[in-house]
């Protein structure tokens, strides 16, 4: 299908320029004569002139003036009135405006600078220090235009690259596999983070009795960090690691190992828990590197379960190579719940920023539940409880595996 | 965070403070490859004073110790909290990173 992704804005890239533009608003055209040639050398400044002030704001908003002159003495429209006019239209709200007046007044000025006016200037003044002004205060407003402008290109990016995040997170979301139903039940949530965490997970029967099942969770966020997970996981999906048993956990992740050194992979690496679940022996192969421990819950006929965590010390996938990756196993014998979850999980801090710690969660995790709610939904429930919020800094997976 | 460097001999100790994670990693990430670039080959990091470690700070560990081995020199870590080695433990980091409970052991060690 083809799909039409609207690119980046422009202005992220160049801020816009904006000339120095003097608006002079004086009913003498002398006044507005005198003014002209005192700019005249000056080529980088426009300049306008209006001599009706009745006409003044839709000049204004003609020419977007970087700074306004204007007299405070015309017939017809009271210059403190102009000022106050000039503020409270849009497109002049902050453009800096000069008053000028043919005398000193203390109070006249107050008035002015009261109404909004940024400075005041005797008619006529020097010229050296007319543009003096005109620059310094056309300059903060060319600043704060641009900044203005910035700040509404980051806005726009921020939303088009949060687009892209939940974009990347649905497809994540599109491989991850149905819950099964039979004689192994699975359950998930997946929760991907504001910025997209790494993690993904999977599980499928190699043969009619073994049952691989695995969690992955890379380093870092971002459409990258989703990208070199959804890679390692339809390798495993697929099976196509090279010269790989994927009955044996230790290989397959010495052969992820191999194949994904962070060098290649812009610095990232990932941790997994990979299981092999013989339902014949009634067993689990695992191996680890450098994920924490799945989880096994023994529900108990009275008492409080019992939790095994089924850790093993292989290092982070990618980190190092030839490093060894050893398998580990465990026999099951009633019924049992296999707890695989990144640690986005746990990894959480309360609204009093104190973090929760591994052995809180694993006491969560192998609590009983209330009647009609599913453990899967008792966990999450209060993980969001604790953490006071429902967004993430990073991906929140778990998966439950009944067997 | 804070980092506090000290010497002694050849060696260079990183004394951390705070929290290391994705708003702090990058600083001590800069600050050990630059001792790394700068021809420095015993290292010591003393996590006495840190409370938290995330996987982006695990990442700068990992990081260094890469560009350290290439250099031929080597890395101790000192003064673990519990939760900080659960993290180390969890993620596979202590069978990369040789960790002392004091900054004798570790200066010992590299």
């Amino acid at each position: 299908m083809e799909r039409q992704t609207p690119g980046p804005p422009a202005a992220v890239s160049a801020l816009q320029e904006h000339p120095l533009t003097v608006l002079l608003v004086d009913d003498q055209a002398m006044i507005g004569e005198a003014v002209r040639r005192m700019l005249l050398g000056e080529r980088d400044i426009r300049f306008h002139y209006c001599a009706d002030p009745t006409r003044a704001i839709g000049m204004a908003n003609e020419v977007s003036p970087t700074v306004i002159l204007q007299d405070l003495v015309m017939p017809e429209v009271d210059g403190l009135t102009l000022v106050k006019f000039f503020r409270a239209n849009p497109a002049t709200r902050d453009t800096p405006m000069i008053v000028l007046s043919s005398k000193e007044e203390a109070k006249v000025k107050a008035e002015a600078f009261g109404l909004g006016a940024n400075d005041y200037l005797v008619k006529l003044p020097d010229p050296i220090e007319l543009i003096a002004r005109i620059r310094y205060h056309s300059r903060g407003y060319i600043n704060l235009l641009q900044r203005n402008e910035a700040y509404r290109a980051l806005v726009e990016s921020q939303k088009h690259l949060a687009a892209e995040l939940a974009e990347a997170a649905e497809y994540v979301r599109s491989l991850l596999p149905p819950p099964l139903a039979g004689e192994v039940r699975t359950d998930w949530r997946f929760v991907p983070s504001t910025s997209l965490g790494g993690d993904s997970f999977g599980y499928h029967w190699l043969d009619p009795d073994h049952f691989a099942m695995y969690l992955l969770d890379v380093s870092g966020h971002g459409v990258g960090a989703a990208l070199l997970s959804i890679s390692a996981m339809n390798m495993l999906r697929s099976q196509t690691l090279p010269d790989t048993s994927f009955y044996e956990p230790g290989e397959v992740l010495s052969a992820l190992n191999r194949t994904f050194p962070m060098e290649n992979q812009n610095n990232m690496y990932f941790t997994i828990w990979y299981g092999v679940y013989d339902r014949v022996k009634r067993r689990i192969v695992y191996a680890s590197g450098g994920h924490p421990p799945a989880l096994l819950v023994t529900d108990a006929a009275s008492g409080p379960a019992r939790v095994r965590q089924l850790r093993t010390p292989g290092a982070i996938i990618g980190g190092m190579p030839d490093v060894a990756y050893p398998s580990a196993a465990c026999d099951l014998e009633d019924s049992h719940k296999l707890y695989l979850y990144s640690d986005g999980v746990y990894e959480i801090a309360g609204p009093d920023g104190a973090m929760w710690t591994f052995d809180e969660y694993v006491a969560l995790v192998s609590g009983p539940s209330p009647p009609g709610v599913s453990d899967i939904d008792r966990v999450v429930g209060r993980v969001r409880e604790v953490r006071g919020s429902d967004t993430y800094e990073d991906d929140f997976s778990i998966v439950q595996i009944v067997f | 965070m804070d980092i506090a460097e000290s010497r002694r001999g050849d060696i260079v100790i990183l004394k951390l403070g705070g929290r290391l994670d994705s708003g702090t990693s990058n600083e001590f990430q800069e600050r050990l490859l630059a001792l790394i670039d700068g021809g420095e080959k015993r290292l010591v990091i003393d996590l006495a004073r840190i409370d938290y470690v995330s996987s982006a700070g695990l990442r700068a560990f990992l990081v260094g110790a890469k560009r350290l081995k290439g250099a031929g020199g080597k890395i101790a870590l000192c003064s673990l909290k519990s939760n900080i080695k659960e993290v180390f433990d969890l993620s596979g980091f202590s069978s990369l990173f040789p960790a002392f409970p004091s900054v004798e052991g570790a200066v010992s060690n590299v």
